[in-house]
């Protein structure tokens, strides 16, 4: 039996504004195995970045968490934690690789000096010796060169910085990583680069990954399965070839027929403006997650 | 080397080297662009303030022959150009024949004294404060006490330094009324003189302090609170690191080289605050110097000190742009 | 930023509120805080009476032996105690605790009186004075004050002049010793005020002071390059009851000799004051401070808004008189000063008119709110010049206190002029103007100036006052000596004689040469018969009372072509503190002028009495 590294239930988010509540997040549930990959897709603006967030309970204001549970290796619910607990969990079981390599970096700190700060926070008194060696290892598995080392982020390239992040957040052997949009910014080669190293590193460290991204290529190379996100809700979950040979939900269909395809060689096309009305105007309504085929699920409109 | 270029330093040493020679020409042309003859402006004013002086249009016949004043224009003005650069400011009008460069040497380190330390207790206690300030975590109460801590951030610093006057040398009469150190001790590196220097300095220094440090709170406040928002800063957050770490390194480590920027560019501002301050309590500084030499109609002095404040400022802001390569490794000049 | 900057105003408001409740408690917290160390000096002094402050160690004499002095100005080079290179050196004690001078001029009898000097006489024809030394007196280190060196310093005055002494090589030829007390001077030609101006303390101090042989013969080529100062010798060595102690950034000490010479020689008991301090305050709110907390015993001038806030403070406090004006004479009467020259104030007439428009007592009571008051003549009003005012009121030449409207506006119609619509007096199309220069850094000029204008503005001259600064206001006079100059008036202040009027009126002499004589450009016959008297009186004695009825006769001129108009006497208020020290100078008990940045102030510290503490 695989176990489940994160079981998300009835998640909530709303942001308060001084005119109303935006509800960002609607209760959505969604797991992640042992080992695992699961792509976010979702269009900007659809939630996947919040819900990314409210995992880590980094919300910024006036984001804020209205219910739901957040269960990470079948044991602590991270909504419940403790600040000093949660602090404990941050970067051991739970790392995160952001979005916008650009500013991800502190661009006052050597590379070798970020990285040692999140191991020194949770591994007391490291010999100094064994750290760099430690943080030398990371970088060369990540495919940098050893100046990377003492320089500053503004010596590197947007896709050495991501690798630095992916370094960085691998550092403590973490059960899941987040990667949030871990592409974006990037040149497409750089992408491909920075998603083989993604792919390297989970291997490697045998650890579960929760990519999110709009890019539906990108997820067809990093994920095993994939949740589809649109306004807060996840209208469709299942395996990745599943979701893309027979896509169920009306937004799943279009996503897939946007993404390029050397075989289909068809051109890219856009949701047109009122398709994506339809779409959102239905999920206002109350609707139903039914299991379509075993493991994939599309949430149907009643 | 770290983004500083020769390039970089020659076209701002160039920029500095040109402000000097324009400042030196304009304090020439203003100086003597005033109406009246200095010589014989402060003589008869002396004779105001002390009576009739006897054969005084032999003395200040005398005295403008004495001090080239009957030369040429252009000769003067290449005298000047060339004694200035060589820190040669003539000798006093009024002090006659003390040369300006002595009163200048003897007033110049209680002003760099006084003023180096205000701005790094104001560099270190604005950048703190306005850490805390701005730190989302600190509690409440703190925060509404602070700004009660900057209420003189909008008054002219001479105000501030008459208030300190009245209530904490006058009234309660904890600090001197004015000069440098007591009477009592002996000038040198020994405890007693340095304890009195302190105490006779605390004042001048508050004032000036009082005055200035609410904009450095400010602005660190403000790019404390931009940069908390940062993506590093959340990352950081993510990595499980404690808050005063990630606030120190972090956060305040990013605002630091903006807030060295504003305090090179408040630079003029500390000065001219600081002239007025040293009036106030008779500190024995630069702006003391210049205070007395305006109301004493010296003219030579008056252009001395007006020229070492523009060489104090422009220096210092000159060293802050050759530094800043130097201390933020983002900043690149001239290259790439 | 706008918003931030508002609310700061307004704390900053609220939080003036609370300190002045905090400074009124602590006021009161701190008269507690003396009460209580008065009481422990009590203590204190008991125990001193055993001990006392040693004799010639004054140094760290106590508050109660120590006056403290208001060091106006500051001296820029502290090691250098040349008492030739500058005025403000002097101002610090110098010229009170340091240098005697010859001879002294009693403000109130007009005599000269002696010092270091016993007697100066002259011949009968004033150019060859003969100079008696008191004999007994010492110079600080010990060695003898004799005629040597007086002949040593005149001499190197001839020398080195003008760059010092530019007054004594004006008048002397050569100087002679004939014994160690008595000295010759032979004049280049009679002066009957040799001893007055070139060697008597007249104003401010004797510039001319004598200096040690022993000391000043090794300095004799470049005296100025001279810095007279070394702990380790003794130096500065001058003759004076005090020696320099040491001296901060702005304090100047002076301890007690208690060797001074004036005791063997019987000329007069020590000083009480065992130390005297000059210090140097920065604003005039801090010397105030300082008065009110008892740090400083006299202060030099202040307004009399500020000496009236500090005596409701500390009752201590007083001033030359005990009611208005509080303060004494200034030897600068302030006048208004017209030009003679310019083609509508050329007119006699016009400046008869404004001297009979102007209302002196007004002036008094508003520009100086009573601090002063009105000239009677354009002389300083001290006891010695009575006898020359009086005169002038008898032949009723004096100024008058009021104005007569109507007579002035009688004479300005006798020359031609009529009122046009707006009120002002119009001729040939021209309105009758009078532009007055005031001195932007004296606010005194600048509300005399205000008075003035709207008087004459009152009787039909449309009179502005314009403040100029000081430098501009000296240039806008013709110092150029340029008789186009379109300057109309100024208000103007005379620094002539304090106990003769020679001086002053000599001042008036030079006719349309502006820089040789009054920025008036004063021409005509009247000015002839006016220079003439002039010149009778130069011949005089000061004070020689043949001079009276000259001075009438000069003034009589004056009146005719009123080249100027007498205005107010300027007052100098200076505060003193009785807290430690008694006896001080007053109006009550006038033995010498308040002043104590001058050099009389010999004769303040030789009266001054320990208050019974």
């Amino acid at each position: 039996m695989t176990s489940k590294v994160l079981d998300v239930k009835k998640l909530s988010v709303a942001y308060d504004t001084s005119l109303k509540t935006i509800q960002a997040v609607k209760g959505i549930s969604f797991t992640i195995n042992q080992g695992e990959t699961l792509g976010l897709i979702g269009e900007s603006g659809s939630g996947k970045t919040t819900t990314a967030m409210a995992i880590l309970r980094l919300l910024q204001k006036p984001g804020r968490i209205t219910s739901g549970e957040v269960i990470l290796n079948n044991s602590t619910d991270l909504l419940t934690l403790s600040e000093r607990e949660l602090r404990k969990v941050r970067w051991t079981e739970l790392a995160l690789v952001t979005q916008g390599s650009m500013n991800s970096l502190n661009p006052t700190m050597r590379i070798n000096k970020q990285i040692a700060d999140g191991i020194l926070a949770h591994r007391e008194k490291q010999n100094r010796d064994e750290l760099e060696e430690y943080i030398g290892n990371l970088l060369k598995m990540v495919g940098l060169p050893e100046r990377v080392f003492s320089q500053y982020p503004h010596e590197l390239s947007g896709g050495m910085k991501q690798r630095v992040c992916i370094a960085m957040a691998a550092s403590l052997n973490p059960s899941l990583l987040i990667a949030d949009e871990p592409t974006s910014a990037l040149d497409v080669i750089t992408q491909r680069i920075v998603a083989q190293t993604l792919m390297d590193i989970k291997e490697r460290l045998n650890m579960s990954l929760l990519v999110i991204g709009h890019d539906i290529g990108l997820m067809a190379q990093l994920a095993d399965r994939v949740a589809v996100m649109i306004d807060g809700v996840i209208v469709e979950t299942g395996a990745l070839q599943e979701v893309l040979t027979s896509p169920q939900h009306l937004y799943t269909q279009i996503l897939v027929d946007a993404m390029p395809s050397i075989k289909r060689k068809k051109s890219l096309t856009s949701i047109d403006e009122q398709t994506r009305q339809k779409i959102s105007k239905s999920l206002l309504k109350p609707f139903e997650v039914k299991e379509v085929t075993q493991g994939h699920w599309v949430a149907i409109t009643q | 080397m770290n983004g500083l270029t020769w390039k970089y330093v020659l076209r701002r040493v160039g920029i500095y080297l040109l402000t000097i020679f324009i400042s030196i020409t304009l304090i020439f042309i203003i100086s003597r662009a005033v109406p009246g003859d200095p010589v014989e402006t402060m003589w008869r004013q002396l004779e105001m303030q002390k009576g009739q002086i006897e054969e005084i249009d032999v003395i200040i016949d005398h005295y403008k022959t004495l001090f080239g004043l009957n030369e040429p224009i252009t000769v003067q003005y290449g005298k000047f150009l060339w004694n200035t650069i060589h820190f040669e400011f003539g000798v006093s009008y009024a002090h006659y024949p003390t040369p300006v460069s002595t009163m200048i040497k003897n007033a110049l380190p209680w002003t760099l004294g006084l003023g180096l330390v205000t701005m790094f207790i104001i560099f270190l206690f604005g950048n703190g404060i306005g850490a805390i300030f701005g730190w989302e975590r600190t509690p409440k109460f703190i925060k509404t006490i602070i700004p009660s801590g900057l209420l003189f951030t909008s008054i002219p610093s001479v105000l501030a330094a008459l208030f300190l006057l009245s209530i904490f040398a006058k009234n309660l009469g904890w600090f001197p009324l004015a000069g440098a150190y007591s009477n009592e001790v002996t000038p040198g590196w020994n405890w007693p003189y340095i304890a009195s220097v302190i105490k006779y300095g605390f004042l001048p220094a508050l004032s000036i302090l009082m005055v200035n440090i609410g904009w450095t709170v400010l602005g660190m406040r403000a790019m404390v609170v931009t940069i908390g928002g940062a993506d590093y800063v959340r990352l950081a957050e993510a990595k499980g690191l404690k808050p005063f770490y990630i606030l120190t390194q972090y956060t305040v480590r990013n605002a630091l080289l903006p807030q060295l920027t504003s305090l090179a560019l408040s630079m003029g501002g500390l000065i001219s605050g600081q002239v007025l301050v040293e009036s106030v309590f008779s500190y024995p500084g630069m702006g003391m110097l210049i205070f007395r030499a305006i109301r004493e109609q010296d003219f030579p002095v008056i252009q001395a000190t007006s020229f070492m404040f523009i060489l104090i400022t422009a220096t210092s802001v000159l060293l802050i742009d050759l530094l800043y390569p130097l201390i933020d490794p983002r900043i690149t000049h001239g290259g790439e | 930023m706008h918003k931030q900057k508002r609310f700061f105003s307004i704390l900053v408001a609220v939080l003036m509120i609370t300190a002045m409740m905090i400074s009124s408690c602590s006021t009161a917290a701190s008269e507690e805080k003396t009460e209580e160390s008065a009481a422990v000096s009590e203590t204190g002094e008991e125990e001193k009476a055993d001990t006392g402050t040693q004799p010639g160690n004054y140094e760290n004499a106590t508050r109660e032996e120590t006056v403290y002095f208001d060091a106006y100005v500051a001296h820029a080079d502290h090691a250098n105690w040349n008492p030739f290179i500058t005025d403000n050196l002097r101002d610090v004690g110098l010229q009170q605790a340091l240098i005697e001078p010859l001879f002294m001029l009693n403000y109130d009898t007009g005599k000269i009186d002696s010092w270091l000097g016993l007697s100066m006489e002259p011949n009968e024809s004033f150019d060859v004075w003969t100079l008696k030394l008191r004999p007994g007196v010492k110079w600080s280190d010990g060695e003898d004050f004799n005629a040597d060196d007086v002949v040593f310093t005149v001499n190197m005055f001839l020398a080195k002049a003008p760059d010092l002494g530019a007054d004594v090589a004006t008048w002397t030829a050569s100087v002679e010793k004939i014994d160690d007390l008595t000295v010759q001077f032979n004049l280049k030609e009679p002066n009957p005020r040799y001893q007055l101006d070139v060697w008597s303390f007249k104003i401010w101090g004797d510039r001319n002071s004598i200096v040690p042989e022993h000391i000043w013969k090794d300095y004799v080529d470049n005296p100025l390059g001279f810095t007279n100062y070394d702990p380790e010798k003794g130096w500065p060595v001058f003759t004076g009851p005090y020696v320099l102690s040491k001296f901060t950034e702005n304090e100047y000490i002076y301890v007690r000799n208690d060797d001074w010479w004036g005791v063997a020689a019987g000329f007069q008991d020590l000083p009480a004051p065992k130390r005297l301090i000059w210090i140097q305050y920065g604003t005039e709110e801090s010397k105030a401070a300082a008065m009110i907390n008892n740090d400083l015993d006299a202060m030099a001038n202040t307004s009399l808004g500020t000496f009236e806030s500090m005596v409701a403070e500390n009752p201590n406090i007083i001033g030359w008189e005990s009611g208005l004006p509080y303060g004494t004479i200034d030897p600068c009467p302030r006048y208004l000063s017209i030009n003679n020259q310019h083609p509508i104030w050329s007119d006699g007439n016009l400046r008869k008119a404004v001297n009979l428009a102007i209302d002196r007592d007004q002036i008094v009571s508003i520009a100086y709110e009573g601090g002063t008051s009105a000239s009677i003549s354009i002389f300083p009003q001290y006891g010695s010049m009575d006898q020359y005012n009086s005169a002038l009121e008898e032949a009723g030449l004096a100024a008058p206190k009021t104005a007569d409207v109507e007579a002035a506006k009688a004479l300005i119609e006798s020359s031609g002029w009529a009122l046009n619509d707006d009120g002002f007096y119009e001729k040939d199309g021209q309105v009758l103007t009078m532009s007055i220069l005031t001195i932007e850094e004296s606010m005194e000029t600048r509300r005399i100036g205000d008075v003035v204008a709207e008087q004459l503005r009152n009787i039909g001259i449309d009179s502005q006052p314009q403040v100029l600064s000081f430098g501009a206001w000296l240039s806008a006079q013709g110092e150029d000596d340029n008789p186009d100059d379109d300057f109309e008036a100024a208000v103007s202040f005379l620094c002539g004689g304090v106990n003769e009027p020679y001086v002053t009126l000599n001042t008036f002499a030079g006719g349309a040469d502006a820089v040789k004589g009054g920025m008036e450009r004063w021409s005509g016959a009247n000015w002839e018969a006016f220079r003439s008297s002039v010149a009778e009186l130069k011949n005089l004695a000061p004070g020689d009372p043949a001079g009276v009825p000259i001075v009438v006769d000069a003034y009589e001129y004056i009146a005719e072509d009123m080249p100027f108009v007498t205005l107010t006497q300027a007052s100098m208020l200076t505060p003193i503190n009785t807290t430690y020290w008694t006896n001080w100078p007053t109006s009550e008990n006038p033995y010498t002028i308040p002043s104590t940045w001058v050099q009389s102030t010999h004769l303040i510290i030789h009266n001054l009495q320990p208050v019974e503490q």
